[in-house]
């Protein structure tokens, strides 16, 4: 897996996609070597944007009274205008909870935030994202996803329909048919301790995995995070050790997500 | 902008270690924690993993860790000695670190082996000038 990104069906043949940033060049590339085969031209518009995510539960009530704005349903964009400028409302977001992601002119971008805070939204930096979505066990590139990794085994399997012959197909038909000798899990501490990226997952002596993202949850109040393991050992419940700087830590496979928000 | 050491307290009564660690030192004994500077660059203290009673720690290494959602620090000890306690409130409410560093939220306590060591570490005025740097 290169990337795990949002592609926005902007007109019947008009798409945007949102990279990650480290990964935007590399993208890029790629999709540009591709494109060879295809009747289609691929634009470079990073420049044009700059995206504001405004998340959580009064996301849409507090962006619709500060910027007087109509906003898209969950996994649907419209075009809006914000600041005088032409933008886009996305209902995407990466929180597991509600929320609306702007695209908008750069420009306006600073007081469009600065406006957003006098209206009661509080910034969040990408440490406290990153608890956000590791509770609701939203896979990250770089983490969970890697080129050596696929979506099988990631169980992202209900993203891919690979009678569709997309680039990749075959190796995915091949996973999903032999299955994968690891699976992607969450598990929480029992006890103590907080696990981090790249902890050995023990049972008995023998490693069985690696920590693949780790955190101390908010919301739970303890130790958890995602971790590649010996796929007969995913069952939830199943008791795993984790090697965390040298001590091991009682933990368990637990059901994906972790935390469920209240509806 | 005003100085790094005009936020935040430091008492006068403790001896402070660079590594932002201090120690309340009475006779041949210490308490020690980290500084206000140190919790508040950690942020929220989650996790305080201590070392057993007993152990012996070495001033200048690490004899424990502080972890807040972010990122695990090592704790620096200040001065050699033996664990004689640790705080054990700290298992249930790690907070205590940030809300009163030199207080409830001290860490151990420790019979010092080599109390003079105590004369290399700094003052409050030293302390806050380093902070200032």
């Amino acid at each position: 897996m290169l990337d795990d990104l949002f592609v926005y069906r902007l007109g019947a043949d008009r798409f945007l996609i949102v990279t990650n940033a480290a990964n935007h060049g590399t993208d890029l590339a790629w999709l540009g070597r591709q494109s060879r085969e295809f009747d289609v031209i691929v634009r470079d518009v990073a420049d044009r944007y700059a995206m504001l995510a405004v998340q959580g539960p009064h996301a849409r009530a507090v962006l619709t009274s500060a910027l007087g704005i109509e906003l898209p349903p969950r996994f649907h964009v419209s075009h809006v205008r914000v600041g005088r400028r032409p933008a886009l409302a996305c209902g995407t977001g990466y929180t597991g909870e509600d929320g609306v992601e702007l695209l908008i002119d750069p420009e306006v971008a600073s007081p469009i935030w600065a406006e957003l805070l006098d209206a009661g939204v509080v910034p969040c930096g990408l440490g406290a994202r990153d608890t956000l979505r590791l509770e609701v066990c939203f896979p990250l590139h770089g983490n969970e996803l890697t080129p050596e990794r696929n979506p099988i085994e990631a169980g992202l399997g209900w993203c891919c329909n690979e009678a569709t012959g997309f680039i990749g197909s075959e190796t995915i038909a091949r996973a999903r048919a032999e299955g994968t000798a690891e699976t992607l899990v969450a598990f929480t501490i029992e006890d103590k301790g907080i696990p981090r990226e790249g902890n050995p997952v023990l049972r008995g002596d023998e490693q069985v995995g690696a920590v693949t993202s780790g955190t101390f949850a908010p919301s739970l109040e303890l130790g958890a995070g995602m971790a590649y393991v010996s796929a007969e050992l995913a069952e939830p419940g199943t008791e795993i050790e984790i090697d965390v700087r040298g001590k091991r830590r009682r933990a368990r496979i637990a059901s994906k997500p972790l935390y469920a928000k209240r509806s | 902008m005003a100085p790094a050491s005009s936020e935040g307290t430091y008492p006068e009564d403790l001896r402070y270690h660079e590594e932002h660690d201090w120690a309340r030192i009475e006779g041949d004994q210490a308490t020690m924690g980290i500084t206000w500077y140190a919790q508040d660059s950690l942020g929220e203290v989650v996790f305080f993993d201590p070392p057993e009673v007993g152990a012996t720690i070495q001033k200048d290494s690490s004899y424990a860790e502080v972890e807040s959602v972010k990122a695990v620090s090592d704790v620096i000890a200040p001065l050699s000695g033996e664990i004689v306690e640790v705080n054990d409130a700290l298992q249930d409410n790690p907070e205590k670190v940030n809300e009163d560093p030199y207080g409830e939220g001290w860490l151990v306590k420790v019979r010092l082996t080599a109390p003079e060591e105590a004369e290399t570490l700094l003052g409050v005025q030293e302390y806050r000038k380093m902070l200032d740097r």
